[in-house]
């Protein structure tokens, strides 16, 4: 299934009010293109999590899980993709010195269900990609599946469905990049979309 | 600085009973850093502050969700308050960004703080932070930026006062204890109806009828300062960082000495303070109340003598020391660029080919003796594949009709005709991949049949020498003869040339110079250019017309040879540099050479073996420049037929005219053998 900028909008206003009702912290950004003087939206969150140290250094084999553990700031941006019409996941994590968590950071950080998987395919989950309109490096999961995880899971274009397919695609992803998702996403006042 | 490890180490000593009650400790702030925060303090060190130590102002942001950080982006700088953090508390600093790492180093740290101390206490005693709360909270930053390598050393300083000492008069409570549902929903009102600056930092006053007025700090100290006993409760309420349950953030350090500076009576009574803690959609449902005093000696503090500032940030080990970072894979704009073309690299290996060896072609060094059109286009295609040494060589200067055909030209490069091909390539490279070592040597080569100049034979050693030292030669030039030299010098070093040439509408591609092992054809060598062209190299130069001057091709057939010369080297070192003919890497078949044809869009793929009485790559004129080099390079650039003699062509052709005359004389059996005896003394 592939969404249209517009949809995405709508899914992504209907998204952002429950968070706001529940104080997740998603915000719609505005970025505006210089050239042509159109405006682009995204969604974004900013938090912090805490890294066990272990994590910080993946060379190290012995796994010794310590009580210190350090703060790492997490930044999530659910952009629009043109060429794939679909959402497009980028993120970016750092310590608190603002030094960028590396690629290797990035893939330890996966939550072990998904982990073997990752590992298998590294380059097909995650890449280092500028960001589309800041310019700085990201992180991000490649769009080039995500219109198949739609389909997957039963959003089509064509069929009215009962929940925001951006929650269901978001969802979908949020253990590759380490985001907590509240499950009352999930159950909140059912809305219709045509 | 003792004092102020004491107080950061709240933890530990947390149960620290004192005569008064136990004492106060407060949590201290950290610093937490956005990327984008260096990119600005990079961008304003280069544009605007250049050579001076400024300080700037900075707005830092926290918030009361159990996080004790200070953070701060490249909005930071901006002096206008961002509204869209509105859910968070400002927090004004002062950034001092030192020149060098020694006066970074050797500033007095002491005398540093007390400076901001001193700082943030005017505002107190002037009044000007009940006005405006946000500068309550207050911190510095000392910086050194290495903006060459991107390494940052800074020091975050929370100033706060020393002393006076506060001590809790019983455990603190939840405040959901304390005030109803209804209560906390005129709080919340209250709070969300304060300007932004007032936030962090207000009072309420409760009637025992459940009613409940937020006031700013303003008339909170008002309430104080007029001390008219009312029958309302007051309580003073700041936004909680900490993530303590019996500790409150370090804000609340600064605005109880604020208070008890401005209202000298209540020195003497408990305070009551609020800590609100979560977010105004949560109703900050886990904040705290804590009941706070002064120690007895209720002066200690306030006179001028006892005023000492603490506030220095730990590091990660929990030192009192600077925080450094190197964030020169972040920001370094060239390791970025070599970064993300090892990356795009890295994808074909990862993803197409995982045999693919990209080291052995990043580290070959290439030479490419022609910088024309055939030359542009290799190296490009070359840096497209990661190799990192490119040479060229070529003696020509760039001219008008040469930028539109030679992808490394521009029109600037012709003005004046003053640039030489060489130089602006090796240049043009640089320009496309910072990374990349290119070099060019303006230097023509010397021809076999063109009357020797006089620096032909530095020439000579010249080339040899670098023919030696690279790992693979690309035969691009405009001229037959001009490419006689390099492959017989190719041939002697045992290297692997690649000779590109070009017809008007075909191309060929051929690579030679190595000795090759092949068992089974028990081929030692592939054939060069010259092997399968029994002509010695003359002076091609001189008969041509002015439209021949320049190579007269059509414009693609120089991009689609160019582009197979290099993926035939990428493919053969693959294996390696000596592959035979048709060999198997893990890119596919490696030919020996390539013919196209435009006029038909076919391709072949012919492997000749080398010709023993070749006039570039025979043994006999290999070893012949070895033994008697002057004499032989002598001979062969004044005589054009000296090649052919040495080698035997002169002969052999010889022999054919002969075959042709034994031909004609086939039919005359009796004459024969008179016939076969003067072509032996001729040949004598």
């Amino acid at each position: 299934m592939s969404m249209t900028y517009d949809q995405f909008m709508e899914y992504a206003l209907d998204f952002k009010n429950h968070s706001d009702s529940i104080d997740d912290g998603w915000n719609i950004h505005e970025y505006k293109n210089q050239m042509t003087g159109s405006i682009i939206k995204y969604l974004v969150k900013k938090e912090m999590q805490k890294m066990n140290k272990f994590l910080a250094n993946p060379h190290n084999s012995e796994f010794h899980l310590e009580e210190d553990s350090e703060t790492i700031i997490c930044e999530y941006h659910v952009l629009y993709n043109p060429s794939y019409s679909s959402p497009d996941m980028f993120f970016n994590m750092w310590f608190t010195n603002g030094k960028l968590l590396s690629i290797e950071h990035i893939w330890s950080r996966v939550h072990s269900f998904v982990k073997q998987q990752v590992n298998n395919d590294k380059w097909n989950a995650i890449t280092q990609k500028e960001h589309p309109l800041s310019g700085i490096p990201f992180f991000r999961v490649h769009p080039c599946k995500n219109t198949h995880i739609l389909d997957n899971l039963g959003v089509s274009s064509v069929k009215t469905f009962e929940f925001n397919p951006l929650t269901t695609w978001l969802s979908t992803i949020s253990s590759l990049v380490g985001l907590e998702m509240h499950l009352s996403y999930g159950h909140k006042n059912i809305v219709s979309y045509n | 600085m003792s004092t102020s490890s004491e107080t950061a180490n709240i933890i530990e000593n947390m149960d620290n009973l004192v005569g008064d009650g136990t004492l106060l400790r407060f949590q201290p702030f950290s610093s937490c850093l956005d990327p984008n925060f260096w990119f600005k303090v990079c961008q304003l060190k280069l544009d605007v502050d250049k050579l001076e130590e400024v300080h700037r102002s900075l707005i830092g942001y926290y918030d009361s969700k159990s996080s004790p950080f200070v953070s701060l982006d490249c909005s930071s700088f901006n002096q206008e308050v961002n509204y869209e953090t509105s859910s968070k508390y400002i927090a004004h600093g002062h950034c001092l960004n030192k020149n060098t790492i020694d006066s970074f180093k050797n500033c007095d740290k002491n005398e540093l703080l007390k400076e901001f101390g001193e700082r943030m206490l005017n505002d107190f005693r002037s009044g000007k932070a009940i006005e405006d709360p946000s500068i309550i909270p207050v911190f510095d930053i000392l910086m050194y930026s290495d903006l060459k390598k991107f390494i940052f050393y800074y020091w975050f300083a929370f100033p706060s006062l020393a002393n006076p000492k506060y001590y809790l008069t019983d455990t603190p409570t939840i405040l959901k204890n304390t005030f109803s549902a209804a209560q906390f929903d005129l709080l919340v009102s209250g709070f969300q109806n304060l300007n932004i600056n007032q936030r962090g930092f207000f009072g309420v006053v409760s009637t025992d009828d459940g009613n409940l007025k937020v006031m700013t700090l303003k008339q909170y100290i008002d309430v104080l300062q007029n001390n008219v006993e009312n029958d309302f409760t007051n309580y003073l309420v700041f936004a909680d960082p900490s993530d303590l349950l019996n500790n409150p953030g370090w804000p609340l350090r600064n605005l109880l000495y604020l208070i008890l500076l401005h209202c000298p009576s209540i020195r003497n009574s408990v305070l009551r303070v609020i800590a609100l803690r979560g977010s105004p959609t949560s109703k900050f449902s886990t904040s705290m109340l804590f009941n706070i005093k002064l120690s007895s000696n209720i002066e200690m503090g306030f006179q001028p003598d006892d005023i000492a500032f603490v506030g220095w940030e730990k590091n990660s080990k929990g030192i009192f020391c600077p925080k450094y970072v190197d964030l020169s894979k972040t920001m370094d704009s060239k390791k970025q660029a070599r970064e993300s073309v090892d990356l795009n690299l890295k994808l074909m290996k990862w993803r197409i080919a995982p045999d693919l060896n990209l080291d052995v072609i990043a580290q070959s060094k290439c030479l490419i003796i022609g910088a024309g059109t055939l030359g542009c286009c290799i190296a490009r295609n070359l840096m497209s594949w990661g190799v990192r040494n490119i040479t060229f060589i070529d003696s020509g200067k760039v001219s008008y009709s040469n930028p539109v055909r030679q992808s490394l030209y521009k029109h600037a490069h012709c003005i004046n005709a003053n640039t030489y091909k060489a130089t602006a390539a090796a240049e043009a490279l640089r320009e496309i991949y910072p990374e990349i070592n290119s070099k060019g040597v303006v230097m023509s080569i010397p021809m076999p049949g063109h009357a020797a100049n006089i620096d032909d034979h530095e020439n000579i050693n010249l080339l040899s020498e670098l023919i030696e030292n690279h790992d693979v030669i690309f035969l691009v030039t405009d001229s037959r003869e001009s490419r006689w030299l390099p492959t017989m010098l190719s041939t002697l070093h045992n290297k692997l040339a690649i000779t590109a040439a070009l017809g008007f509408d075909s191309y060929l591609v051929l690579r030679h110079g190595v000795v090759v092992q092949d068992v089974s054809t028990n081929e030692k060598k592939l054939g060069c250019y010259f092997c399968n062209d029994v002509t010695a190299p003359g002076n091609s130069l001189v008969d041509r017309t002015l439209d021949q001057q320049c190579t007269v091709t059509r414009p693609g057939v120089s991009s689609i040879a160019g582009a197979l010369a290099v993926e035939l080297f990428v493919s053969c070192i693959q294996l390696k540099y000596n592959a035979p003919a048709n060999a198997t890497s893990c890119l596919g078949v490696i030919p020996h050479s390539i013919r196209g044809f435009l006029c038909d869009f076919q391709q072949i793929m012919p492997c000749t073996p080398s010709f023993f009485q070749c006039i570039a790559c025979s043994l006999k004129v290999v070893n012949d420049f070895l033994n008697n080099r002057e004499e032989f390079l002598l001979n062969v650039f004044r005589n054009p037929n000296y090649l052919e003699d040495l080698t035997g062509l002169t002969d052999l052709k010889n022999k054919f005219e002969n075959i042709q005359i034994l031909e004609l004389n086939d039919s005359d059996v009796e004459d024969s053998e008179t016939y076969n005896d003067q072509t032996v003394t001729a040949i004598d």
